[in-house]
């Protein structure tokens, strides 16, 4: 037995989520939106667009550091929840690498990204590959665009693998070495140490 | 002439252009597709990929209870098409066909670009 992630998807599109006053969702320990996909796309390539070209680079690390401070700390508050305990947890069996299954799936789930594990080497590097993700969406580019997978990824290999939460940051990196936005098959991410 | 490097893409297209064989897919042990060619009539690849998964979970399971080591392939037979698995790595390469007359086909083609598969991934 393991993770099995189609079982994940099917219980987590179950649940009925309803937002607060402020457009907010308390769900899986952490408050999450919901924002059309176009909204986050055009807000990270306004910002780009408006950056001199010398500072572009700079800016594109900003964006995945969001993502991975992000991913960090509310990556944390889903694997921890209720939710998380109640659909993944009975079905983890392999530790650390089932929890990061179980991330994933929620990762697909939530809309963010179908996307999952390729290869593991545990605590020390993993690939991941995403089939469809929101930042793939829209006009073809010459420069791979998924800063938030990228923050993401390195984010849970270091909830899982790094020192217990919250003193493990800074341990991981993850590199985009594949984009659909670029023109290939599929986005793929590798996660390696620092 | 050069020795073009091939992908693991190239090989899921050799595999799905073998006589008989609707579809391949490459899926982690939780179900995800890593990569997939060609189309099932009754049903679609992450459905495969999901079904493929959970059966070799079970069988893997099998193995370990029995002391019998672990899977080198699986077939089973429907009346409306044919499933093979092999492992790839900590992955599984599921493969549909249409039915078991070109079973043999299939094996002998596999044989060599399983490895070749489990190399690039």
């Amino acid at each position: 037995m393991t993770v099995m992630r189609d079982k994940v998807v099917k219980d987590l599109v179950d649940i009925t989520v309803k937002s607060d006053q402020d457009g907010l969702i308390p769900n899986f320990n952490v408050l999450v939106n919901q924002l059309p996909t176009t909204f986050w796309n055009s807000f990270a390539e306004r910002m780009l667009a408006a950056a001199p070209p010398e500072r572009r680079e700079a800016l594109e690390k900003a964006l995945v550091q969001c993502a991975y401070e992000c991913g960090y700390h509310t990556g944390y508050g889903i694997i921890t929840s209720e939710e998380f305990k109640a659909v993944v947890m009975p079905m983890v069996t392999e530790g650390a690498k089932d929890v990061l299954r179980g991330a994933y799936a929620v990762f697909t789930a939530w809309g963010w990204a179908k996307s999952g594990i390729m290869q593991i080497h545990e605590g020390e590097r993993m690939t991941i590959r995403a089939s469809d993700y929101y930042e793939a969406d829209g006009s073809k580019s010459d420069r791979k665009r998924a800063y938030m997978v990228r923050g993401i990824s390195a984010a849970f290999f270091e909830l899982a693998y790094s020192d217990p939460y919250p003193n493990g940051m800074n341990k991981f990196r993850c590199e985009q070495t594949k984009g659909i936005e670029c023109g290939d098959a599929f986005g793929e991410f590798v996660v390696t140490k620092m | 002439m050069a020795d073009i490097a091939r992908s693991s893409t190239d090989i899921l297209k050799e595999i799905s252009g073998i006589k008989g064989v609707n579809a391949v897919v490459v899926v982690g042990r939780d179900g995800f597709v890593i990569e997939s060619n060609g189309h099932m009539a009754n049903s679609n690849l992450d459905m495969l990929g999901a079904a493929v998964a959970s059966a070799i979970n079970g069988i893997s399971e099998m193995g370990k209870e029995l002391s019998v080591g672990t899977y080198s392939d699986l077939f089973v037979n429907y009346k409306q098409a044919m499933i093979m698995c092999f492992p790839v790595g900590d992955a599984i390469c599921g493969i549909a066909g249409e039915d078991s007359s070109t079973l043999g086909l299939i094996r002998h083609k596999t044989q060599k670009l399983i490895p070749e598969l489990e190399r690039l991934l």
